[in-house]
């Protein structure tokens, strides 16, 4: 059955065209033009302010596999997809290569860019409004991109009157991407990405040969994406990533430091394996995502009939291109029907989320509440937080804080586990796509409160707070490699 | 459809549903490896509560540590000093036993390290009284089938019983840590049988006996024209329950021949153990015999154990030695508890065999004890002999319903046990290697009552969920089958 779906998107596709002959795509370049357009507040004077744009933009090459992989980790705004010509302005690879190759606070576009300029046209992770591979620099019809994202750093916690410091991975992370485009209107294509875990889990003091480092994967789909007219639609069919935290993090930019709220509280898990479906209208503006997935989470196989069924709506309602950089305002609303392990434990989520992101300033909230909780289906539990980061002294320094709130058990007042963070941190590369190319360090102090029922010690007050200096380094690329 | 998707479950559907998603997941291993011997572990655990009790330490671990548990009751005894305290991890009546040290010293002492961690001490307190009020009610099951069987009963428990013991515990456990506190040494040493009570003085003598006459090795070993033989099949005969319209067999004591592959294992194994101990040269460890052991343990029941027939001191048939060679998993998690330094053993086996040496009287308890690894799987040896014998429970009932024994017995032996488990966790250093009997009773301070009467508020509200999840695991075996609708991939 799947195979049947590039046919009948291929026949959807047709039919729009027919449909709508006054902006019939003539070649790649204007579909890949229309595409990239993914969060322009359609035609504004913007435009205008091309080259600019294009050097800040200076998007990375990732295929699918580099956006989408990396969502999760801390998704770039959509927006950057102001950094694509206008749809009906479409431009020669010619032209684009003259402008692409302008610097912005004196960074050149590398290697690959530099051999297909219009690559940083680039949407960051609009899928399925745009692929990451521009198909109208090259005769080409395919692309496959690479990346790879580390956390890393040191850690030391005071607890309990003792203390602990260790260098810790948090993160190790490689995935590549294939993109086809068979249609003016349809690409499809292929995901893989593997991650790093400690072989022990958290309760268990041994894993292989002690506890190691081992890798596993983290996301592997296929996906296919249609375009018709103001409307994208997507499938992905795998071990697909959460829409909700990949849709969220593309306005929160410190994941390297902590998690969003939801995840954090492990309301939600970063992939599960099943599908999702996406419409997206206006290039952004509107999304909905649905969601069928087992629900057991990466570490699981299913163990009961009943699936996870996730809606999901997004809206930004404000999208800028400036000088600098994109503006977003989002919006998120979603709520998941959801059942946990072989007792069909009642698993529910719903959520909200408010956030912007600019090329200065993340900012957002986020409240997400679940109806049974750590595998008991008669708790109810939520967690929300805030969070902002920016730079006051581009790209050298710049600050963030984050707060995160959660509740065990919503009948327990007691269940409370508060934690605040707040840092320091600089970039080695001014503002770019994070996606293609950061390296930061933070410099972190994060307390952990725990109310009188949260703490893993009930009863003992010395064990319910714990004081935190973090050291940590993100380090993340990506190539087309060809 | 949101609606009805909302409607919150009742909290004793929502209980069953968490028992029987978590057992499946504790279980997983094994209903995956070796799905009959896991289906025989839930039947096995079906028989009454106590054994379901002693299946089930890894919900009592979340229970306990878990905000908003039913067992998650805070302590006015803890102290950031207390919080990584050496764990036997679950002990209950039926993990005390006897040794036969080196010298020849008989002991009595806990025998089941696997879940050996670190932790509060608080943990391994409550479980123990818990255990013992279980027991109690185990033994007035078994009195109350006897009697509808029409047999007497002639010393019933009493009114109160099930608290007097659990409090027994627990003020014996505060009155050896002020002890152990004020005056360091071994602590105490139960090896005399005058001075160890009713149950254990007897459980020691009855050892004393079945050592002296080979028990074990009569049982598993046969000679035959001067030499000594593994036998194989069944030493006691398997039953079989009907869970759900499935039979289930359950084994009770089988020794299985070995396969290729597991012979070279073991094999390997034992030319391993000898680096775990001094004393024991690997060229003179002739294996003899062995054969994988079906039946023994609850919680461990699906686990690999193999017994090994090894050459004594000489090539008399008379000292040859039953080893048991017993795979060891990871300790029942402690969920959210931080551990400084989180990882002081290698594998497993060397956990347990290294907390073993620590939390017993003495580190020669088990001359034998030693651990093996081959590849990712660590095995626990130890001896296996008459001289080892443990308490159970059913012989409790019997002792109880004979006449052997009075119920003042009983906390009499309760009382030794928390003393033991207070000795146990004064003599071994904490996580971070400083003595842990001060810490503890400085935590304690000068109101050891107010610990006892904390502990027993903690029984009285727990115990009965035991009962009651006990009670919804035997119908979740009922409604789907001795693997609970596991199905393996």
């Amino acid at each position: 059955m799947l195979a049947s779906i590039p046919t009948l998107l291929l026949a959807l596709a047709s039919l729009a065209s027919s449909l709508s002959a006054g902006d019939e795509p003539t070649s790649e370049a204007e579909v890949s033009g229309a595409a990239g357009d993914a969060d322009a507040p359609d035609p504004e004077p913007e435009a205008s302010d091309e080259p600019a744009l294009e050097a800040e933009g200076d998007a990375p090459p990732e295929g699918p596999a580099t956006e989408e992989a990396e969502t999760p980790a801390g998704a770039d705004p959509p927006s950057a997809g102001t950094e694509e010509p206008p749809a009906s302005e479409p431009a020669s690879p010619e032209t684009s290569a003259v402008s692409t190759v302008s610097t912005v606070d004196g960074l050149r576009p590398g290697g690959w860019a530099l051999d297909h300029p219009r690559e940083h046209y680039w949407v960051p992770n609009s899928w399925p409004v745009a692929q990451p591979c521009d198909f109208t620099l090259t005769p080409r019809r395919s692309c496959l991109v690479l990346s790879t994202d580390v956390f890393a750093g040191y850690r030391h916690d005071f607890v309990a009157g003792g203390s602990m410091g260790e260098f810790r991975v948090d993160r190790g992370e490689v995935g590549t991407g294939f993109v086809w485009k068979p249609h003016a209107r349809i690409e499809g294509g292929a995901v893989v990405r593997l991650e790093a875990i400690r072989s022990a889990g958290p309760g268990s003091l041994m894993g292989i040969d002690g506890n190691s480092l081992i890798v596993r994967l983290l996301e592997t789909y296929g996906h296919v994406a249609a375009h018709l007219g103001p409307i994208d639609l997507g499938a992905r069919v795998g071990l697909v990533p959460e829409r909700w935290i990949e849709q969220v993090q593309k306005v929160y930019d410190t994941r390297a430091v902590a998690s969003i709220p939801s995840e954090r509280a492990a309301f939600l898990d970063r992939s599960d394996v099943g599908a999702t479906l996406t419409a997206s209208g206006w290039k952004g503006l509107v999304e909905l995502d649905l969601q069928v997935v087992n629900g057991e989470g990466r570490a699981q196989e299913e163990l009961n009939p009943g699936k996870n069924t996730t809606a999901m709506l997004s809206v930004r309602p404000l999208r800028r291109r400036l000088p600098k950089g994109p503006l977003v305002l989002a919006v998120h609303g979603g709520y998941r029907d959801g059942s946990l392990g072989v007792a069909s434990l009642r698993n529910h989520r719903g959520a909200v989320a408010i956030g912007v992101s600019s090329p200065w300033v993340y900012a957002g909230f986020e409240y997400a509440h679940a109806l049974g909780y750590q595998a008991r289906g008669d708790v109810t539990a939520n967690a929300l937080g805030a969070w902002a980061s920016g730079h006051v002294l581009a790209p050298w320094l710049g600050l963030m804080g984050k707060l995160d709130r959660i509740q065990a058990d919503l009948s327990d007042g007691d269940s409370v586990v508060l934690v605040a963070t707040a840092g320091a941190f600089g970039d080695l590369f001014p503002y770019i796509d994070r996606n293609r190319r950061r390296l930061r360090l933070y410099v972190v102090y994060q307390y952990e409160g725990h109310g009188d029922a949260a703490g893993p010690l009930p009863g003992t007050p010395e064990a319910l707070d714990t004081h935190r200096v973090m050291v940590q380094l993100q380090a993340r690329g990506a190539i087309r490699a060809y | 459809m949101v609606v009805a998707a909302c409607a919150q479950p009742t909290s004793e559907h929502a209980r069953d549903q968490w028992l029987w998603h978590t057992l499946v997941l504790d279980n997983q291993v094994f209903l995956e490896r070796e799905p009959e011997l896991a289906g025989g572990k839930l039947a096995k655990m079906s028989d009454g509560p106590y054994r379901f009790f002693r299946g089930t330490a890894a919900q009592y671990a979340r229970d306990v540590m878990e905000p908003g548990s039913p067992g998650y009751w805070p302590t006015a005894f803890g102290s950031e000093q207390t919080r990584d305290v050496a764990l036997v991890g679950d002990p209950h009546p039926e993990n005390i036993g006897t040794f036969r040290r080196a010298d020849g010293t008989m002991v009595v002492d806990f025998n089941d390290f696997d879940g050996a961690t670190f932790g509060p001490y608080d943990f391994d307190l409550r479980r123990l009284a818990l255990g013992f009020w279980v027991a109690a009610e185990q033994i007035d099951r078994d009195h109350a089938a006897l009697v509808a069987m029409g047999e007497p009963v002639e010393q019933p428990l009493r009114e109160g019983d099930r608290e007097a013991l659990a409090r027994a515990v627990v003020t014996g456990y505060v009155d050896e840590i002020a002890r152990a506190a004020s005056e360091p040494g071994p602590g105490l040493v139960l090896s005399d049988a005058e001075a160890a009570g009713v149950v254990l003085g007897t459980l020691l003598e009855g050892a004393i006996e079945d050592g002296d006459a080979q028990e074990k090795l009569e049982d598993y070993t046969r000679v035959e024209d001067g030499v000594r033989r593994m036998i194989y099949g069944d030493v006691e005969a398997p039953r079989t329950l009907e869970l759900g319209r499935e039979p289930q067999v359950i084994y009770e004591d089988t020794m299985r021949r070995l396969g290729a592959r597991e012979r070279t294992l073991v094999t390997e194994l034992l030319a391993r153990y000898a680096d775990s101990r001094d004393g024991i040269d690997p060229q003179a460890l002739r294996l003899k015999g062995s054969a994988r052991r079906l039946g023994a343990g609850v919680s461990s029941y699906p686990v690999a154990r193999y017994y090994l027939l090894v050459e004594g001191d000489s090539e008399a048939v008379e000292d040859d030695v039953l080893l048991e060679l017993k795979q060891v998993l990871d300790p029942v998690p402690m969920p959210g508890l931080l551990r400084y330094p989180s990882r002081p053993f290698s594998t497993n086996a060397e956990r347990v065999v290294g907390m073993q040496r620590a939390l017993q009287a003495f580190d020669d308890d088990d001359p034998w004890l030693g651990w093996a690894v081959v590849g990712d799987d660590g095995y626990r040896v130890r001896w296996r002999s008459g001289y080892q014998r443990g308490v159970q429970v059913p012989d409790l009932s019997r002792d109880l319903a004979d006449d052997d024994l009075v119920p003042d017995d009983l906390v009499v032996f309760a009382e030794l046990a928390g003393r033991l488990l207070a000795r146990s966790h004064g003599r071994a250093p904490k996580g971070d290697g400083t003595p842990a009997a001060p810490a503890i009773a400085a935590a304690i301070g000068d109101d050891g009552q107010g610990l006892v009467e904390e502990v027993m508020a903690f029984v009285d509200a727990y115990a009965p969920r035991v009962l009651a999840d006990h009670a919804a695991f035997v119908e979740l075996l009922e409604a789907h089958g001795p693997r609970l609708g596991y199905r393996r991939r």
